[in-house]
């Protein structure tokens, strides 16, 4: 299936139109083999829905797109994908091992129920029908069904929705494992520091359209070192900050740097030019920060897509 | 997607090297689904409580038909008790008695149909939409079945459940008919295969109108329909006493746009009696029996693949 030449996700130009709104608007993403790829965006800028028509739930209006080098929604391509949908059921009338059985039947996979129900943490859970369980629970089981038959692939569509801190952790660690293991992981989130702390590269998409993309440490921090002086006056301010590369605003020079050896030069030379220094920080900028950066002074309503656009309220 | 999402079978690959392997993984699958939806119905408690309320319904059936045959019977004399009858009239009263049960049976098979019809409708009208909608739906399509491997699926689950309770419904009527009467039909297998196809049709129904439209609009329409075309029989069998050319074609019309009760009222010509000099209409407005043809019957074989055949490309299009 894996061909060394293509990416395990490619799209380009792809657009999604409704009747009368505009979901995807021109999207193109590359995700290699064996990475984690993060895929952000406020609530209803498009992120499902691009996930939904590279697992062939959903036809695209326009654009190219290929999945483990074949076409979406294909038998060939679903035997190695797995996919956890952002609202899902699960039949309550069923087990938790039931459940991953009959999705191994599907998939004409061989399925070690207790090792997969032990990785999501739900291992005592097993036999107990899925009406019992919690929602954190149903989640749980959720991205164990999207593992079910060893995929090369898998999506996820907001899989800690439903979590508490706690169990957000235990998915993370879940996500690290499948990265060791060589799996691809297409991760659609809004919760930041989570895609902060296990994606290799990120996209963030707002209203349909693809805002940034690229390495996570490129695209989220940029670090700098910030020095607080007080009001040295304007002039020996701009001064000090032309020399030093920085920026003053409100009594605090701020030099944007990844080498942070250099903070006790830069702080003798502050000295150096007989200005107070009150703090010294080191300073990373958050996914939260570059996130609010890239979508964030846009209305909180897009106004391309109407109340009854598919959207997602499950919030944190 | 522009045409693109045709010719998924043809990417199998080295997975599935021969024609028969082909097949058997691909039936098998569909069986997984048929097993899946026994599985709900039987976990869900649905058919319990169905079987059960229809046991009660029997019971009473065969109670409503005990009394009225023995007292039909004490009424024209008991013969065993030494009224002796003329030969002539002993037909007369074998042929009130066949009328009446002919007519008991008629009405406890529309009530067998329409039963097994709402099951129908009330199990299966979410069978696409409303488990698209609720979430069902989309762990499953995404696994390497087709989507119509999984409609196929849902329809046979959903068609045996019917049948066996038709079966086991139908056979009871007939059974208890048959001990308190006496009457014997002419060919009651005929008839219980024939309103089986009914109830099929309504579930080919349900399948295409649950590819597009929501669980309470697909039963909605579903259950209209079956009105409709019970009352276009009732327009024919109007027309057909009356001589009236208009209403018989108009009721002729419903029944070629919906053939479920046309296949009801060929089971009931199994049921009737033989040579019977009574008028159609005799039957009342749930009996009117008429003879089943081939042609008919193809038909409404051609209409019930035509309804899946489009629920499968409607479902094979839609965005879930």
């Amino acid at each position: 299936m894996r061909t060394t030449t293509d990416p395990a996700i490619a799209c380009s130009e792809v657009r999604k139109r409704y009747r009368t709104t505009v979901a995807l608007d021109g999207v193109s993403l590359e995700v290699e083999h064996g990475s984690v790829f993060g895929f952000l965006g406020p609530n209803g800028a498009g992120k499902s829905t691009l996930v939904k028509i590279l697992t062939g739930l959903v036809r695209r209006s326009q654009g190219q797109v290929k999945v483990l080098g074949g076409r979406p929604g294909t038998r060939e391509v679903q035997r190695h994908v797995g996919y956890l949908p952002e609202l899902f059921r699960f039949p309550s009338w069923l087990t938790g091992r039931e459940l991953l059985e009959f999705h191994g039947r599907l998939a004409d996979a061989a399925v070690d129920t207790t090792a997969l129900l032990d990785l999501v943490g739900i291992g005592a859970a097993g036999d107990r029908r899925i009406g019992e369980y919690s929602k954190g629970m149903q989640q749980r089981l959720g991205l164990a069904q999207a593992l079910v038959g060893d995929p090369e692939l898998v999506f996820l569509d907001e899989p800690t929705s439903a979590l508490d801190p706690l169990g957000r952790l235990d998915v993370r660690d879940v996500l690290l494992h499948l990265r060791q293991r060589g799996m691809t992981v297409f991760l659609n989130s809004h919760l930041l520091t989570e895609v902060e702390r296990v994606c290799d590269r990120v996209a963030v998409i707002d209203r349909g359209v693809i805002v940034a993309q690229g390495a996570t440490e490129d695209l989220l921090r940029k670090p700098a070192v910030q020095i607080r002086v007080g009001d040295i006056g304007s002039e020996p301010a701009a001064r000090l900050a032309h020399d030093l590369g920085a920026t003053y605003a409100d009594g605090v020079l701020t030099i944007p740097t990844t080498d942070f050896d250099v903070v006790p030069d830069l702080v003798r030379a502050v000295v150096a030019a007989n200005a107070p220094v009150y703090e010294v920080g080191i300073m990373r900028q958050s996914l939260e920060e570059a996130f609010v950066d890239l979508v964030g002074h846009r209305p909180a309503e897009p106004p391309s897509i109407p109340p009854g656009a598919p959207r997602n309220e499950v919030d944190a | 997607m522009n045409g693109s999402v045709r010719n998924r079978a043809g990417e199998d690959g080295g997975a599935a090297s021969t024609p028969t392997v082909w097949a058997r993984r691909r039936a098998g699958q569909v069986a997984l689904i048929a097993g899946h939806t026994w599985k709900e119905g039987l976990r869900r408690r649905i058919i319990v409580v169905g079987f059960l309320l229809t046991a009660a319904f029997v019971a009473l059936y065969g109670i409503g038909v005990y009394y009225a045959f023995r007292d039909i019977a004490s009424m024209m004399g008991d013969p065993q008790a030494g009224g002796t009858s003329v030969g002539a009239l002993s037909i007369d009263q074998n042929m009130i008695r066949d009328l009446a049960a002919y007519q008991t049976l008629s009405f406890g098979l529309f009530i067998a149909g329409f039963l097994s019809a709402m099951l129908v409708v009330f199990l299966a009208s979410g069978m696409i939409s409303g488990d698209a909608e609720n979430g069902t739906l989309q762990t499953i399509v995404t696994r390497p079945v087709a989507r119509v491997q999984i409609l196929l699926g849902r329809y046979l689950g959903y068609a045996t459940i019917y049948l066996a309770y038709l079966v086991l419904l139908s056979g009871s009527l007939l059974l208890l008919t048959r001990v308190f009467s006496g009457y014997a039909p002419p060919s009651p297998i005929q008839a219980v295969l024939l309103l089986a196809m009914e109830g099929l049709i309504i579930l080919a129904l349900v399948s295409l109108g649950s590819a597009v439209l929501s669980p309470v609009a697909t039963g909605v329409l579903v259950l209209m329909a079956y009105g409709l075309a019970f009352i276009g029989g009732v327009v024919q069998q109007i027309g057909m006493f009356l001589s009236n050319n208009t209403a018989e074609r108009i009721g002729a019309a419903v029944h070629y746009l919906i053939p479920s009760d046309a296949f009801f009222r060929m089971a009931l010509s199994g049921l009737a009696p033989p040579n019977s000099i009574l008028p159609e209409f005799a039957g009342g407005p749930f009996g009117s029996p008429s003879a089943a043809t081939i042609g008919q019957v193809l038909f409404g074989a051609a209409y019930l693949v035509a309804c899946l055949g489009a629920a499968a490309y409607l479902f094979e299009r839609r965005d879930i």
